[in-house]
């Protein structure tokens, strides 16, 4: 995890259900970095440098996406 | 020190409160005329029109119009905030290629009255959208997390900044949050976007402003002192935050590096600093990436002290954080520039004010604006 913030409000319906939810910047072992959701973890537990792996998700209205949660039995 | 031939004539504003019946085009033309009534000039003297605003598609023709102006330069480059202080170097390579000779540049919002939120016309990136950041804080919280991580800035240090806005404002009579608050205050306020807070931003306010942009002849014949414009700079690397490179370094960077360069003059020689705070990260990072202090080192300079009768006068108006903010604040940091560098700013005054520079951030940390301006002693 490059960098992450907890978002605490939203105005939008789908996303106010969800706060406190985590929005990250993740850097790929290849190098890329992209924008994900940080799931399976408490909010307060996340830090920049945890190791997190990749999972697919269905937001609804057919949106499968990537996210993240934190990588198990990775070191960091 | 060398001359560019270009002033900036005359400043104005309008409408800067909580509550207006104005709109947004009425707002720029008012502070249009204030702004050519300034500089001892008037609409029929104007012949080249700036303007940015999220209420018009084509804000430079919205304005023209209603102001009864035909340009002969017509300019509505949306940098976002950095969109006017921007404008400053396209008009003044404009008139220096001899396009036009009196340039007006203009913004306005009353998204205050209108909604209560940020009004903007802003899209999102379709790989960010899914992830549910706040537009815009989101992605300075993106950047103040990991700048903590790099540099080891604290949560103090980014609260001082919103505290030293307060005192600015204090000192100015039209500010919109005169009243004094504490670092304590600061960071038990709610969290919106970890790590920032809501005292953590700017306000939400109307308002707009102008400012006329000419040749020094031409202000040789008019009343008051001209601000010359001695440096311009913009840059940008990213428009969404997904896509910025490295995120504690900006553009900033570039575009002060362009200005300074073509001031022949640096950090160094200014005496007044307008840095647009949209939050409190955006100070530590604008004072850093123009070169006041290291990289890394932005937060422990705002300790040292910017406020008021400091050695380095961050934000005298107050800024986005305290003075105002409609949405986009680059009209006003020019404003501010001019006004000390001419010695009219009563209280917040800070003395012998020769050279100024404003630097505006758009977008999130996207679009990069430096003017460097001078006063003849």
């Amino acid at each position: 995890m490059y960098t992450f913030t907890v978002v605490r409000q939203s105005p939008e319906p789908f996303f106010a259900a969800r706060v406190p939810y985590v929005v990250a910047m993740i850097e790929l072992i290849e190098g890329p970095r992209l924008m994900a959701n940080i799931v399976d973890c408490n909010a307060a537990s996340v830090h920049i440098g945890m190791p997190v792996s990749v999972l697919f998700d269905d937001l609804g209205d057919d949106v499968h996406v990537p996210l993240f949660r934190p990588a198990t039995g990775a070191t960091s | 020190m060398t001359s560019t031939g270009v002033v900036i004539a005359g400043v104005g504003e309008a409408e800067v409160n909580w509550k207006t019946d104005l709109s947004a085009v009425d707002i720029m033309a008012v502070a249009v005329h204030r702004a050519l009534a300034d500089a001892g000039l008037g609409v029929t003297d104007v012949d080249g029109v700036f303007a940015i605003s999220p209420y018009f598609w084509m804000p430079s023709l919205t304005l023209a119009e209603y102001l009864g102006v035909q340009p002969r330069v017509s300019d509505s480059t949306n940098m976002g905030g950095a969109s006017v202080v921007a404008h400053v170097g396209h008009a003044l390579r404009a008139i220096q290629a001899g396009a036009c000779e009196v340039a007006v540049i203009a913004y306005a919002s009353t998204q205050r009255s209108d909604t209560g939120r940020l009004v903007t016309g802003s899209d999102a990136l379709p790989y960010e959208r899914p992830y549910g950041p706040l537009f815009p804080i989101s992605s300075y919280a993106l950047v103040a997390q990991r700048h903590m991580y790099e540099h080891g800035t604290t949560r103090e240090q980014l609260a001082q900044v919103a505290v030293t806005a307060r005192q600015w404002a204090a000192l100015n009579p039209g500010a919109l949050k005169p009243e004094p608050i504490t670092v304590e205050e600061v960071i038990a306020s709610p969290l919106v976007s970890d790590p920032l807070r809501r005292l953590d931003c700017c306000l939400v306010s109307n308002g707009g402003g102008a400012v006329v942009v000419t040749t020094a002849d031409r202000a040789r014949r008019l009343p008051k002192k001209p601000v010359r414009v001695l440096g311009t700079g913009e840059s940008h690397t990213h428009r969404h935050i997904a896509a910025m490179r490295d995120f504690t370094t900006t553009a900033a960077t570039a575009s002060s590096a362009a200005a300074w360069e073509m001031a022949g003059l640096g950090p160094r020689d200014m005496d007044v600093v307008q840095v647009y705070d949209a939050f409190t990260i955006n100070t530590i990072v604008g004072l850093e990436d123009l070169g006041f202090c290291a990289k890394g080192d932005g937060g422990r300079l705002i300790e040292a002290g910017t406020g008021p009768g400091s050695k380095l006068p961050v934000n005298t108006s107050g800024g986005g954080l305290a003075y105002c903010h409609p949405g986009m604040f680059g009209i006003f940091l020019l404003v501010e520039t001019v006004r000390q560098l001419r010695g009219e700013c009563g209280a917040r005054q800070v003395e012998a004010a020769r050279h100024g520079v404003a630097h505006a951030f758009g977008g999130v940390f996207s679009g990069h604006a430096t003017v460097v301006l001078g006063s003849d002693a």
